[in-house]
């Protein structure tokens, strides 16, 4: 069996060909089940509501997407870059959330006592969601920057203890938050706590019928898509953008051509905290901010990296892994509940069963 | 151990010449030991202290056999695993379906030592399924699969009330084994067991240091085990009679000396029984025997009315609960005893170190002829089997359990935080590290209020206790303070009172164990009075 075994898989590393035809029928293989499972959901609920229901689940799904994708980019440097396994990102996700919200809430007050934009609500929400988001990606990268600088610092090399590090950080920061915010069971969210009671993107756009999104995701879709896009600028054109790309790749030759890799390796530290804090921030007027997202979150994460094999070295791993595991969340939370909570990790299985290396990687 | 047997049947000598020589082996363990299976019988039948310490330390004990089952994945063979939590669980599970009424009525009749077993196979079964992915899974991709087989598990038990018992979670009942007098008194004996092989050990140790050290060192011991039969036992006498037995070490002492300084040769004395030359039998027999049967029925004497309390509790039937504290403690003991030296015996063995071949580099294993794919499923199935007889312990243990006790991420995470902070790929690292954490969990909040901090803050201080522990021993306790040691053996080793110099050498270190395991054993006993 075991000879039979090796002699078909050295027949496909000989002949190209089978390689070609592997992938196009793997790709049939998708597009067959996907229309099957299309097929079998019309006749479980009716043409009208199963439209409703893939729609929603699009929008909502995109929308997650593009803010998971945020919040593990900056896992991703971190782990790329400085090779720390960063078991506190899910707790810098929760504290941002935290922050994006007190810094609203306070920021509209100020707003309100000065009376700046008298009664243009929608412009003081503008101004105040912006101050919050770039607030709390601020407070979240000053946070993440002194960890590195004066723990993290000591222990590069020593996988183990980074782990017992970021585990005791991560406890510390959710134990905070819960002193001064209260347990997992409360959720704060921006419209009912704010004096004006009016959030500026807080509607619904009614296509008739059952059709209906809420603004604020679609909102989120362009949001996140403009983050990711000016990121990828970034790391394209600027130098330091460049170098970390660099860096990722070989650190030790970055080093040996002159720069100062600890001074960057602070740098991203303080990234990809601000990253997290960013994507909780906005994230507040969908899911709230909550002590216990923490911890869910963090799983979250490591499920996209490996998922997308970006433990690999690959950036854009982050993004395939974390576009799959929003759109299969969001739809199986829409279609099979049961299964909302365990979907990401029957993918996952499937994914490295099919490619150990996860979806770009070797 | 009478003269004829030892004699007559080469079997017998075998097995007694074993015996001696695990005891000359294992000086630190067996003087650990006796300390931890004295300990419940210091409690009789009413509610004390010493009970919620007792419950405390086997709390610690449960969770260190989880924390030396995943060392024995991550330290020993490089597999970090972050899934660990599936194989406690199912033990959990498992144990909790043959102890309760509710989920399943056919699975009550098995008993639980046999409940003990079928746990750890099915741990083995879920270790042979995990170590199967590791043919293609290395590194992090073989934790985020056994992550998401915990996580299978996990929304299995969550989605199914019917199983784990919705809300409020499954209650388990204590196992109705655990209540009786005769597994209490098959404990009782185990510990006496162990007292003599703790006394034939120090009377080799009396027999083969006839240095000043040797006096030196077992008076202090001696005295320290007087103070701690005046301090708990019953009565006086058990005091009176190891003061005795002390006193009969000292002549044996002095004998061994005088037979030494006659012998003209000076020929260094291997071992003192297997030395025919030394035919007196009076310190060859009459003396050992003495001793023994003093120090034993010492403890008889002392602790004689609270197990004789103990007994009667079971042919009046009244409070047979009261049995429970001290045979959960003696069970998890014996565990753990077993299981620490079950891992020293395969770590010694050949596949031990094939095992550290596999984790240090495994191409290269593979090219000696090493069979890496078969070495790390067996590495898992051994630590899957550990790890659920430590669920099946934990069990009967917490009496309520729902899925994230039993199947949550924290758990993996919290072995983690053990074997981390103990010292990874020490033997005793994981237990202690787990006695550090879980002690602190328990107890820091009053810690905290009696300094006068905030209590709810608990958890902040244990964060700040890791970053220091991270900071500071990066090899874990036991790890960074043997590396720090080793200076301040060789100190110690040079050591001299006035004249005299002390010699002290690797075999006198069990003195200090047991000093230290008494010292530990009051200090949290005083805390466990004063909070």
């Amino acid at each position: 069996m075991q000879k039979k075994l090796y002699s078909i898989r050295n027949s496909i590393e000989e002949n190209p060909q089978t390689k070609t035809i592997i992938r196009i029928t793997s790709i049939l293989a998708v597009i067959i089940i996907g229309i099957l499972l299309v097929i079998v959901g019309i006749n479980t609920y009716t043409w009208n509501e199963f439209v409703v229901r893939a729609s929603k689940s699009l929008v909502d799904g995109l929308a997650l997407s593009m803010l998971l994708f945020l919040m593990v980019s900056g896992f991703f440097l971190i782990f790329g870059l400085c090779g720390v396994i960063n078991f506190a990102h899910g707790a810098f996700f929760m504290l941002g959330g935290f922050m994006g919200y007190t810094i609203y809430i306070a920021t509209e007050a100020l707003f309100l006592d000065i009376g700046l934009f008298g009664t243009n609500y929608f412009l003081l929400s503008i101004v105040c969601f912006i101050v919050a988001a770039l607030g709390a990606a601020g407070v979240l990268a000053v946070i993440g920057g002194g960890i590195e600088f004066f723990t993290i610092r000591r222990l590069y090399g020593n996988v183990i203890a980074q782990i017992l590090l970021t585990v005791g950080f991560m406890y510390i920061i959710t134990q905070v938050a819960e002193i001064i915010w209260g347990s997992s069971v409360i959720s704060y969210f921006i419209t009912p706590n704010s004096q004006i009671e009016y959030f500026f993107i807080s509607g619904v756009l009614d296509f008739g019928g059952a059709l209906k999104f809420e603004l604020y995701r679609i909102f989120l879709i362009f949001l996140g898509l403009g983050v990711a896009a000016l990121m990828f600028i970034a790391f394209r054109k600027t130098r330091i953008g460049l170098l970390i790309q660099a860096g990722i790749e070989d650190s030790e030759m970055v080093e040996a051509l002159g720069t100062d890799i600890k001074k960057l390796l602070t740098i991203v530290f303080m990234l990809g905290a601000g990253l997290a804090g960013l994507s909780g921030a906005v994230l507040v007027p969908w899911i709230g901010a909550n002590t216990g997202h923490g911890l869910t979150y963090l799983i979250y994460a490591f499920v996209i990296v490996v998922v997308g094999g970006a433990h690999y070295g690959r950036f854009e791993g982050t993004f395939f892994g974390a576009l799959i595991v929003g759109l299969s969340m969001q739809f199986t939370a829409y279609f099979i509940p049961a299964f909302e909570g365990i979907i990401v990790f029957i993918i996952m299985v499937l994914i490295l069963i099919l490619k150990p290396g996860g979806l770009t990687g070797t | 151990m009478s003269n004829e047997s030892i004699d007559d049947s080469p079997r017998a000598r075998n097995l007694f010449s074993r015996f001696i020589s695990f005891a000359t082996k294992n000086k630190m363990l067996l003087s650990v030991i006796v300390v931890l299976y004295l300990l419940p019988m210091t409690t009789g039948a009413d509610l004390s202290a010493e009970r919620d310490l007792l419950s405390v330390l086997t709390q610690i004990m449960i969770l260190g056999i989880l924390a030396m089952s995943f060392d024995f994945q991550l330290g020993r063979s490089g597999l970090l695993n972050f899934g660990h939590v599936a194989l406690f669980g199912v033990g959990v599970y498992f144990s909790a379906f043959t102890l309760n009424s509710v989920v399943f009525e056919g699975l009550n009749i098995i008993p639980y030592p046999i409940t003990l077993i079928i746990a750890m196979m099915i741990g083995a079964f879920l270790g042979f399924i995990m170590g199967l992915t590791t043919n293609r899974m290395r590194g992090t991709a073989f934790a985020f699969i056994a992550l998401a087989i915990a996580m299978f598990l996990y929304n299995f038990f969550y989605e199914n009330p019917v199983l784990s018992g919705g809300e409020t979670g499954l209650r388990v009942a204590t196992p109705a084994i655990l209540l009786t007098a005769p597994f209490y008194l098959f404990f009782i004996g185990i510990a006496f067991i162990v007292v003599i092989a703790f006394f034939t050990m120090v009377i080799l140790y009396v027999k083969d240091r006839t240095e000043t050290v040797g006096l030196i060192f077992f008076t202090p011991v001696m005295l320290s085990l007087v103070g701690f039969l005046l301090l708990f036992g019953t009565n006086i006498f058990g005091a009176i009679l190891v003061a005795g037995s002390l006193l009969l070490m000292i002549i044996l002492y002095l004998m061994e000396k005088k037979t030494i300084i006659r012998d003209p040769l000076q020929v260094p004395m291997q071992s003192s029984v297997d030395n025919e030359n030394s035919s007196n039998p009076l310190n060859r027999y009459i003396l050992p025997l003495g001793i023994i049967a003093l120090s034993v029925g010492a403890f008889i004497v002392a602790f004689g009315t609270n197990i004789g309390d103990m007994i009667s509790l079971w042919f009046t039937g009244t409070d047979v609960f009261l049995y429970r504290i001290p045979t959960m403690y003696y069970l998890v003991l014996s565990c753990v005893v077993s299981i620490y030296l079950f891992t020293r015996r395969i770590i010694a063995s050949p596949f031990g170190r094939m095992m550290t071949a596999v984790a240090q580099n495994e191409e290269r294993a593979g090219a000696l002829g090493y069979n890496s794919y078969l070495c790390k499923i067996v590495v898992v199935m051994i630590s899957g089997a550990v790890a659920a007889l430590s669920g099946a312990l934990y069990a009967p243990f917490i009496r309520t359990i729902d899925p994230v006790t039993a199947l949550g991420v924290e758990v993996s995470i919290d072995a983690m935080l053990y074997t981390i902070i103990g010292g990874l790929a020490t033997l005793l690292g994981p237990l202690i590290g787990a006695g550090v954490v879980v002690y602190s969990e328990l107890n820091l909040v009053h810690i905290l209020e009696s300094v006068g901090l905030p209590g709810e803050t608990w958890l902040v201080g244990l964060g700040v206790i890791y970053v220091i522990i991270v900071l500071f021993l990066p090899l874990g306790i036991v790890g960074s303070v043997s590396v720090k040691s080793r200076s301040f053996r060789e100190r110690i080793q040079r050591l001299q009172i006035g004249d005299i110099e002390l010699g002290i050498k690797d075999k006198d270190y069990w003195v200090f164990a047991l000093i230290g395991t008494l010292a530990v054993f009051l200090v949290l006993l005083y805390l466990t009075i004063a909070v």
